[in-house]
């Protein structure tokens, strides 16, 4: 194997643990409720809110 | 985390789409194009091309014709030695197009005479029956060469004040004509008088009448835009009462005379039709 | 309307209906090219031949049609998702003029022949300009709304819609780099196999970033809006979306197998292309698994129809690209109509009819009324269906004819057949896709006149009203 062929093998490697990551970090049980969270508050939007920015 | 802060989901985001850019996309300029491999015969254009080269990308004649030949065996047989990186370092855009609804142009240089381009741009369909090109009549008109020397130091390409000057009285038809004469045609690939036909050459189907309606039918495919349908000549020769042996006319029709400007056929004939042309065009006679 | 109040939605009719003008004008001369290529006496030089309508078809279509309603449906989107009013309407009216200004030049000078020929960057440099000055008024518009927003977590559809802000910045000041001669002519900053390199990592990330990303933050949003059920995973919607914008940068070379550019970046395209068929798909799942018990909407409401039918054929696009991103297959079909069928089943299958989908929605909303016929909405569904697998499947076998017949060859090895002996064959197939590029414009004259129905409609009841 020569260097350049194990240049390409960690690249692929770092790639690979970056995307393993994200995907453990989306699935991990502490991040499950916030995950999915936006796609319940998505449905009741329509007005814009008011409350916590009471200068406008 | 970042979901909640967007200007760092932003710059992440700007991140993520940048190493594929940057491993397909900037890194390749390291090799392609690099001077070291450059062809030697390869030149830039002259003014008369690059005019021409112009008015092919105004036309937007990139949207029916091609200009790369894939070393496969349907394209190298079908128009030529396959495309080379090295041939297009002067194309500035490069043209190789996405679809043929025409044939691919990337070896159309030197394949037909300047006369059968004009012909061919008039009118489409006299030369090839049931083409779908529209026609290019109008480029008979004189060509604008305002910006002519501006292009050529645009590019950087050597040019003299005599190459300017002779540009006057120039057409666009004659631009074209002559962009398109250069394209492909700066390595030697061409077999035109080249291809050696090796043993006896032979009729097989001498004085076999049978074949008389297939020969004439190919004839009217691929000769008769150049030599006329009743066979008195145009841009090529007239061809009745032919005097020369069926190997001779076999090996013209075969491999082509590359000073004449007649094109070899072998590649899109083969031997056999090829041999039925030959058959049919020895029995037209004047009377 | 007090925009104080309540969101800046009158902008969002302007871009909603001036997208729609440019729709038209796309199909209809695409149409007319259609019957360009089965009749070429339909060619009348020098301003209308398909060489130069061509790239006008494209041009109305990707850029009037589709980033018009883009700009409408992020502007839409985006102050829901972040329950806050546009940072400035009064950018977005400016903007809106401008971008009409630019697709009107752009058409003009098209068909004057200021072409820079690299497909899809075809504009001028004084024109592209105009291009990036409209796009930076868009994102900054659409980053401060996003910046200073009343909810704290971001939906996916945001997502989608920051990244395209980003993608299509950077993809367009690349490709368009030019050397001026005059203001109508300049010349690419590349030569030959690297301009070549740098177009088609634009060209198939322009179907990333403007016939992907945008069609599918739009998507995410109205599908649980059109059915009343939340999207089935949020969570599968993050890691596609950093799936989908790391590998679609890498699969531009798939357009140019076997040309002579360096042949890892031919294999790594072919590799990442069809890896991107798990992110796609990852959507279509969504989409599909959010009609869970749901299912019975496909024949209650329109509106899921378009939506689903939409997510359908993007799965199948997504199926059918990478198999062509594969150098033997590519082989055989590149160059062929195949392609157009594909690239068609793309902006007529799926982004259309989640575009569609998207104003069915919105203009009843915005104009406080309800939709003039639902009737007629289904009889553009199924016309503009029709017309597209009419033209998709016959492209389809066309190609397949025509490359079967360029490859084979004599018992001598020569080839069989010349290349107009193969071309001559596709008349009938040409005929069929002008007949089913027709019943498409048929399909979409239906849906304009019950827009303008529901429109004017809306209009005489406020009168009414006031009265």
């Amino acid at each position: 194997m020569d260097s350049a062929s194990i240049y390409y093998l960690g690249v692929t490697l770092i790639l690979f643990l970056a995307f393993a990551a994200i995907v453990a970090r989306t699935y991990s049980k502490r991040h499950r409720d916030k995950g999915e969270e936006p796609k319940f508050r998505m449905m009741d939007d329509d007005k814009p809110k008011k409350d916590d920015h009471p200068e406008n | 985390m970042i979901e909640k802060k967007p200007i760092i989901f932003l710059l992440l985001a700007t991140a993520t789409i940048l190493v594929g850019t940057i491993i397909t996309m900037v890194l390749p300029f390291r090799w392609i194009n690099d001077p070291k491999l450059a062809i030697a015969s390869v030149k830039p254009y002259t003014p008369l091309q690059l005019e021409g080269r112009d008015i092919y990308i105004r036309e937007g004649c990139n949207n029916c014709h091609t200009q790369t030949v894939r070393p496969l065996l349907s394209d190298t047989e079908r128009y030529g030695e396959y495309s080379k990186s090295g041939e297009f370092v002067y194309d500035q855009p490069f043209l190789w197009g996405s679809r043929r609804n025409g044939p691919d142009l990337a070896r159309i240089g030197g394949k037909y005479p300047d006369a059968w381009h004009v012909k061919h741009m008039k009118d489409p369909r006299a030369m090839v029956p049931r083409s779908n090109m529209p026609s290019y009549d109008f480029l008979n008109r004189p060509l604008d060469t305002s910006l002519s020397e501006k292009k050529m130091k645009a590019l950087k390409f050597p040019y003299t004040p005599a190459d300017i000057q002779a540009l006057q009285g120039k057409s666009e038809m004659d631009a074209i004509i002559a962009y398109m004469q250069k394209v492909g045609n700066d390595i030697p690939w061409r077999k035109t008088g080249k291809t050696e036909v090796l043993g006896e050459l032979k009729n097989p189907f001498q004085d076999n009448m049978s074949v008389l309606p297939e020969g004439q039918k190919l004839y009217a495919e691929h000769c008769a835009q150049c030599h006329g349908i009743e066979l008195k000549g145009e841009v090529g020769p007239d061809l009745r009462d032919m005097d020369q042996p069926d190997s001779k006319v076999f090996a013209t029709i075969y491999s082509g005379i590359a000073a004449g400007g007649m094109p070899a056929f072998g590649d899109t004939l083969g031997k056999e039709r090829t041999w039925k042309v030959v058959t049919y065009l020895k029995s037209v006679h004047k009377h | 309307m007090n925009q104080q109040e309540g969101y800046a939605d009158d902008i969002v009719k302007g871009f909603v209906i001036w997208s729609m003008v440019w729709g038209l004008v796309a199909v209809l001369v695409g149409v007319f090219i259609s019957f360009q290529i089965a009749f070429p006496q339909l060619n009348f030089p020098p301003y209308l031949t398909y060489g130069r309508l061509r790239p006008i078809h494209t041009n109305a279509g990707i850029f009037g049609w589709g980033i018009g309603s883009f700009m409408a449906f992020f502007i839409y989107i985006t102050q829901r998702l972040t329950r806050t009013s546009l940072w400035s309407p009064g950018l977005a009216k400016a903007q809106l003029w401008l971008f009409n200004v630019v697709i009107a030049l752009a058409a003009v000078t098209l068909a004057m022949g200021m072409n820079r020929s690299k497909e899809y960057a075809e504009l001028e440099w004084p024109v592209a300009s105009l291009v990036v000055v409209l796009w930076v008024i868009f994102a900054v518009n659409i980053v401060m709304t996003i910046v200073k927003r009343r909810e704290e977590q971001m939906y996916i559809s945001l997502w989608y819609i920051l990244a395209t802000l980003v993608g299509v910045a950077v993809l367009y000041l690349v490709n368009n780099a030019s050397i001026p001669v005059s203001l109508t002519k300049s010349y690419s900053a590349y030569a030959g196999a690297n301009d070549a390199n740098v177009q088609w990592w634009y060209g198939h990330n322009a179907v990333a970033m403007v016939l992907t990303t945008p069609p599918l933050a739009i998507f995410y949003y109205f599908l649980p809006k059109a059915t009343g059920v939340p999207i089935y995973s949020h969570r599968m919607g993050v890691i596609a979306f950093w799936s989908l914008i790391f590998m679609y940068l890498w699969t531009g070379a798939h357009h140019l197998l076997w040309a002579p550019v360096p042949d890892w970046v031919q294999t790594l395209a072919m590799a990442f292309s069809v890896m991107l068929i798990a992110p796609s798909w990852a959507a279509v799942f969504n989409g599909y698994f959010s009609m869970n018990g749901q299912w019975h909407q496909m024949r209650e409401n329109y509106l899921v129809k378009f939506l689903i039918f939409g997510i359908t054929f993007y799965g199948l696009q997504t199926l059918q690209g990478p198999s062509q991103s594969i150098r033997t297959f590519s082989a055989f079909i590149h160059f062929t109509d195949w392609v157009p069928g594909h690239v068609h089943m793309g902006t007529l299958g799926w982004v259309s009819l989640v575009l569609f989908a998207a104003i069915y929605y919105t203009i009843p909303r915005l104009y406080h009324t309800e939709i003039y016929s639902v009737g007629l909405a289904n009889v553009h569904f199924w016309l503009v269906l029709t017309g597209q697998l009419i033209f998709s499947i016959t492209m389809w076998i066309a190609g397949v004819q025509q490359a079967a017949m360029l490859n084979a060859t004599n018992p001598d090895g020569s080839l069989h057949y010349s290349f107009i002996e193969t071309m001559v064959e596709l008349y009938p197939y040409w005929h069929m896709r002008a007949l089913g590029g027709v019943i498409y414009l048929a399909g979409l004259l239906v849906f304009l006149y019950n827009i303008y129905q529901t429109i004017a409609g809306a209009k005489t009841q406020a009168v009414a009203q006031r009265a």
